[in-house]
């Protein structure tokens, strides 16, 4: 994806697409609310 | 038995003696030079660290990069990640968020919502993923954390004095409203939520609030649950709703500058259902439909003001069908990118884009918290496949 294109996926499917520059680097993150959460097979990648 | 001694000048840096032996009475001696500083201890499997030198230039993270959390003891940091909020262990395999109920306020400063961080702030143009498993579902989650809160240490007397205003609750004297009985200084429950309680969503353990009339009024949920409170005048709790101090009798203790945010009146206009104070005009409830949060916020920064109603018989304090709600109570997963700024104290406001998605299913990507395109996927299912 281009640097302002920011894009959302489940099980594969792209659930979402938008174009914004407001941020063009930073870290990743994962996060959930107060209660348990679990997070596998986690990855950082080149784009889709 | 010995005891390991170590001692650092300021030529030397954790310079490791001979060890010292503790006699027969417990005691032991130790010397200790002057402009020195000198540590005993018991570990005896510590050595002087190294490091190459000279130390490797700062380089790019890595990418492509990845971790199914398969070679790790129980319980154990994830390499790489740094927790901002909550408590993040990886257990059987994968990387979890144990804490169950938010434990409020720390009396210093917000507490981050349960975030953890890992790449490189230079990241540029990636994609970011996980597999996500929710567990349990919200129910039982908001059930677990009330037994949490039960085995909570209270004060007698605190919890003597909680358990009388539940008992003149039910008598229908003096209290108008008692959601939870709960201590308003460690947010330990002491007290069973009213089975007659009149509730607002399914799922929702909504906040219930009295608003004491006649004009000017005192809005309160009369107990500090999940850092919500807008109390002033006969409500001892105060609270924080990010920095803003909506009930502070001291002026000092949210953390705020002292008397920057006093006792705050409430007027709820019954003519618009406006809720706002007086005392700080700029203020006023707003309320995330999608989030079924409570925010604090400006109409002069154009947002739309909600419409509350309060319902005198129910006692209940509603915008839009949603009742006043906190944010803990949301049960939801985000994978986040570009995360630029983050610092640990701004857990509500996202700087950079996420997705969020609930147990329900439903999803929405933001950009520094805000929704920048929401929607619902009817094919989605929920139970995201996990091994």
């Amino acid at each position: 994806m281009a640097e302002e294109q920011i894009e959302a996926y489940v099980d594969g499917t792209r659930l979402s697409q938008v174009s914004d520059k407001s941020y063009g680097v930073g870290n990743a993150m994962i996060g959930s609310g107060w209660h348990e959460c679990q997070f596998d097979d986690f990855e950082v990648n080149t784009p889709l | 038995m010995t005891l390991k001694v170590w001692m650092t000048t300021s030529t030397s840096y954790f310079l490791q003696l001979a060890d010292v032996i503790i006699a027969a009475d417990s005691t032991f001696t130790v010397h200790v030079p002057p402009d020195s500083m000198i540590t005993v201890s018991t570990e005896t499997r510590a050595h002087k660290g190294s490091f190459p030198n000279p130390i490797p230039a700062d380089g790019p993270w890595p990418i492509p990069y990845s971790d199914n959390f398969n070679e790790y003891p129980y319980d154990a940091m994830a390499k790489y990640f740094s927790d901002q909020g909550g408590s993040w262990a990886v257990r059987n395999g994968t990387i979890q968020q144990v804490a169950v109920g938010d434990p409020g306020n720390n009396g210093w400063a917000y507490n981050p919502d349960p975030l953890t961080q890992i790449g490189d702030e230079r990241l540029v143009d990636y994609s970011v993923s996980a597999t996500v498993t929710f567990n349990p579902p919200m129910d039982e989650n908001v059930e677990e954390s009330k037994k949490i809160y039960r085995r909570a240490n209270v004060s007698p007397k605190r919890k003597a004095a909680l358990k009388e205003r539940e008992k003149q609750w039910r008598r229908g004297k003096n209290l108008k409203v008692v959601e939870e009985v709960v201590d308003d200084v460690d947010t330990s429950l002491v007290g069973d939520v009213p089975t007659n309680m009149v509730t607002c969503d399914s799922g929702d353990s909504a906040q219930k609030w009295t608003f004491n009339s006649p004009d000017p009024g005192y809005l309160s949920n009369d107990v500090n649950f999940n850092q919500l409170c807008l109390n002033v005048g006969g409500c001892e709790a105060s609270s924080i709703i990010f920095y803003q101090c909506v009930d502070d009798p001291n002026g000092s203790s949210c953390g705020a500058p002292p008397g920057h945010y006093p006792n705050l009146v409430w007027r709820l206009d019954n003519q618009t259902g406006v809720l706002s104070t007086d005392m700080a005009p700029s203020l006023a409830l707003t309320l995330n439909a999608t989030n079924n949060a409570l925010y604090l916020d400006t109409p002069q920064a154009g947002n739309v003001l909600q419409t509350w109603t309060y319902n005198a018989t129910s006692m209940q304090l509603s915008a839009n069908g949603l009742c006043l709600s906190t944010p803990p109570q949301r049960t939801y997963a985000i994978i986040c990118g570009r995360v630029t700024s983050f610092d640990g104290f701004n857990a509500l406001t996202y700087p950079g884009y996420c997705f969020e998605i609930d147990h329900s299913g439903k999803w929405q990507l933001q950009s520094n918290s805000q929704p920048i395109d929401v929607g619902s996927l009817s094919s989605f299912n929920p139970q995201t496949p996990h091994r």
